[in-house]
């Protein structure tokens, strides 16, 4: 086969003529990103400046509360409105308050909030409902039901039942229990525990043997752990309605080589919680979700800033998770995980 | 050869200029933007952190003057709050707008709302009749500060939070800046390769073809006119060059090969012109021998005597057949010199020469012809063997006393007839023949073989052999012709 001879001048013309193409577009392409990057102006589909809702979070980095800003955020695409995740709060109720007095400065179209102890939030919320701004309450209700617009969360009494019948069914013997709180005032923590007590009232020789507060921190929940086995040696099952605390509790149960004679149930599926399953340290914990939580209350309060009505109580499923399905929730702890990063 | 755009070095030239500056000033025009984006987003960045500094500042000196008017009740701290709570809310205005992100603008709205609650409640607070209660007052002024810090805690949020978007932004931009160097750098390099590609190019396509016409145009110049043409590889100004050249060779080597032509053929034709003149100054110098020899008293006398003694011994038959011959022999001799004969008219020439010569000589001389040739009719000069046997008796036999042999004899070989004139005489040096070609009164053999040349065109008719006291031998190669010629009228058919 012959080819015909090319001029090299030629080929040097096409050469460079396609080398000028490909430096236009990747000039053109560079200042589109850049165009692109100033004119970052959203508006809803009507153009009308986007509706803006506040979610003030108890802890706004853990976990459970990362999935819950996911469905939030989520929440805020589907229906197109502006979500400010308050960033940097830990767990202090009278910071909250005062976050959500002044979070109603701001005139939001709409508040979304964990009333952790839901007296202490009552000032507040009648605040809210005096201006006339929807407010959610997720994972805790109001301490009145009038004083939100809508709750959203896990039915506590119903999460501590399961949490207490799993806990007893597991060995089916009498049990010593443990109970650690994130605060004993915890309202749905105190309706978990209230569940425990109703549960066991008909289980002869099962009793609860104390009841300590780890404030949701690892460190400290070792230390209640600790405390806790030294002073009472006959528990043999620990009901923990702290999330934030299982790590803690698990590795003084490791520690003890406890893991077999302890029947330990938590809450809270983090990647950690799951990991102590999967390792056998813990025997499981009563999975909340989050997610939902935070998706259906965003739903709820920009519909509510919307002047619609929506339902004053949602509950979400409460499944056990143990090692026979904790893989189940794997995906769910991956998201979670990008989220957190 | 087709032509297209980039056949000529000029076009060539013009695109690569052309190309340079092209990408050069895209590259220049694209820094330059970019250059300005960098800088004037870095401007913004500076302005929006003063804004909000000024932002921050105005806040809390709204809420000193505020303080300033209740302890006081001064105008002028009232204008000062009025002074600065117009600023505050200008530069929320400000940000709002120069907002890099939707996030950003919406956090603005969100301060500018907080800004509001802020104002309405200084504002109630600065309006004494509204409220008179100085326990009330005071409380007011707390939720007031509350909402002042609370601003201001929602502006330096805010502040980190556009530095970080900025930041992302400032990132992104001035790494499409370092791509750009990058691009930058690599276009330089492209160009200076380019370059160096278009110098060799350059080089390879106008100075070596230069270089090559050069050597080329040098050895036409000295005459090597059969020197290759160069090859033409393509269509520009210096293969149109190359092209003219060799066009220029062929033309000119062809005009020399024509000259050259027309000179040879004019020297040959000078040459058949000069052995024309010479062949004519041949004929005519026989011509003139034969008319002396016809008056040759001497032959004359001896003949005219011979016929006198035969006479005078009432030979009569013998007298007529001598007068005859003689006459025959004297009007074969006036025929022109120019005009082909017969070999049979030759022969016969001959006969009668030798007849009157025998009677003259009696016994002496042994003439003797004899004809084989089957080709009688071949045409050739007149008077060429008569010459020739009248020079054998004359310088061969006369010293002898005329006591010897002449023997003729003529034959066929392959496309010749041939004809030998034979005799015992005292021979002669051939050499010395020719220069004396003259007989004392005839026709010398340097004539009869000028003549025989000429008739024939070829310079081997004729060949002498002779040694001195052996005799002499000449033999004549009549080429025998191809084609059949007209057969020529013989002397004795015209006699007849």
């Amino acid at each position: 086969m012959r080819f015909k001879k090319v001029d090299p001048f030629q080929l040097m013309v096409f050469g460079t003529l396609l080398f000028l193409l490909i430096l236009l577009f990747f000039y053109c392409t560079t200042m589109y990103e850049i165009k692109d990057s100033f004119s970052n102006r959203l508006r809803n589909d009507s153009g009308q400046p986007m509706k803006k809702i506040i979610f003030i979070p108890p802890q706004s980095d853990y976990p459970v509360w990362l999935q819950a800003k996911r469905g939030f955020e989520d929440a805020a695409k589907d229906f197109n409105f502006y979500g400010k995740w308050v960033e940097g709060k830990n767990l202090n109720i009278t910071n909250m308050v005062n976050e959500l007095d002044m979070t109603l400065e701001s005139k939001p179209d709409a508040v979304i909030t964990c009333p952790l102890n839901p007296h202490e939030f009552s000032g507040s919320f009648l605040k809210y409902k005096e201006a006339g701004i929807p407010l959610i309450t997720i994972a805790v209700d109001a301490a009145n039901s009038n004083e939100r617009t809508a709750f959203i969360g896990s039915n506590a009494e119903m999460m501590g039942f399961e949490q207490a019948r799993n806990l007893y069914e597991k060995d089916n013997i009498p049990l010593n229990i443990g109970v650690i709180m994130s605060n004993l005032d915890t309202a749905n923590q105190v309706k978990q525990v209230d569940a425990l007590k109703m549960y066991i009232e008909d289980k002869p020789g099962s009793n609860i043997v104390c009841i300590e507060e780890d404030w949701g921190d690892p460190i400290t929940a070792m230390e209640v752990m600790e405390d806790m086995l030294d002073r009472y040696p006959e528990i043999n099952a620990i009901f923990n309605t702290s999330g934030g605390g299982s790590v803690g509790c698990a590795k003084v149960l490791k520690e003890r080589s406890k893991e077999k004679s302890i029947t330990y149930i938590g809450v809270d599926t983090t990647s950690e919680n799951l990991e102590l399953i999967k390792e056998n340290c813990i025997y499981g914990v009563m999975h909340q979700d989050y997610y939902m939580m935070g998706y259906l209350s965003g739903k709820y309060a920009y519909q509510s800033s919307m002047g619609e009505e929506v339902p004053p109580i949602t509950y979400t499923e409460t499944p056990i998770v143990t090692l026979e399905n904790y893989d189940h929730f794997l995906p769910a702890i991956g998201k979670e995980d990008k989220s957190h990063d | 050869m087709t032509k297209n755009l980039f056949s000529y070095f000029r076009n060539k030239l013009l695109a690569f200029v052309l190309f340079i500056v092209l990408i050069l000033g895209i590259t220049n025009l694209f820094s330059m933007v970019y250059s300005t984006i960098l800088s004037q987003h870095y401007s913004q960045m500076v302005r929006t952190i003063f804004n909000y500094n000024e932002l921050e500042a105005s806040v809390v000196k709204c809420y000193a003057s505020l303080v300033q008017y209740i302890q006081s009740e001064s105008q002028i701290e009232q204008d000062t709050y009025e002074k600065y709570a117009l600023k505050a809310k200008e530069l929320i205005t400000l940000l709002s707008e120069a907002a890099p992100s939707d996030r950003i603008y919406y956090e603005i709205s969100i301060l500018n709302n907080i800004f509001q609650s802020f104002s309405e409640g200084c504002s109630t607070l600065m309006n004494a009749h509204t409220v008179n209660n100085s326990g009330l007052r005071y409380q007011k002024l707390s939720e007031i500060e509350s909402v002042s810090k609370y601003m201001n805690q929602q502006i330096d949020d805010l502040l980190e939070m556009q530095i970080i978007e900025e930041r992302h932004l400032y990132t992104r931009l001035t790494e499409s800046l370092s791509m750009l160097r990058f691009i930058t750098v690599s276009i330089i390099i492209l160009i200076i390769a380019i370059a160096i590609f278009f110098s060799i190019y350059v080089t390879n396509r106008i100075s070596i073809p230069i270089l090559k016409l050069s050597s080329y145009a040098g050895q036409i110049a000295n005459g090597n006119f059969l020197i290759p043409d160069i090859a033409v590889k393509s269509k520009d100004e210096i293969s149109q060059l190359i092209v003219s050249l060799n066009r220029m060779k062929h033309k000119t080597y062809a005009m020399l090969n024509e000259v050259q032509e027309r000179s040879e053929l004019k020297n040959q034709l000078q040459m058949k012109e000069n052995e024309n003149i010479k062949m004519i100054s041949s004929l005519r110098n026989a011509e003139i021998k034969i008319l002396q020899s016809q008056i040759n008293p001497h032959f004359l006398f001896n003949t005219l005597n011979s016929i006198n003694s035969l006479a005078s011994q009432n030979r009569s038959t013998e007298v007529v057949n001598l007068i005859e011959n003689l006459s025959d022999m004297l009007r074969y001799n006036l025929k022109k010199l120019d005009h082909p004969v017969t070999l049979m008219d030759e022969l016969h020439n001959l006969e009668r020469y030798l007849f009157i010569q025998s009677t003259r000589f009696t016994s002496k001389v042994d003439f003797q012809i004899e004809n084989n040739s089957v080709h009688p009719e071949i045409a050739m000069p007149n008077l060429i063997l008569q010459p020739l046997v009248e020079n054998a008796l004359m310088h061969g036999l006369k010293p002898y006393d005329y006591n010897g042999f002449i023997k003729i004899l003529v034959y066929d070989e392959a496309e010749f007839v041939i004809i030998t004139v034979e005799d015992n005489g005292i021979g002669i040096d051939v050499d010395r023949l020719k220069k004396d070609s003259l007989m004392d009164n005839g026709i010398g053999i340097d004539n009869v073989t000028n003549r025989l040349n000429f008739f024939y065109n070829r310079q081997d008719i004729i060949t002498i052999e002779s040694e001195l006291g052996n005799g002499t031998l000449i033999t004549l190669r009549l080429p025998i012709p191809e084609k059949k010629e007209e057969p020529y009228v013989s002397f004795t058919d015209c006699r007849r």
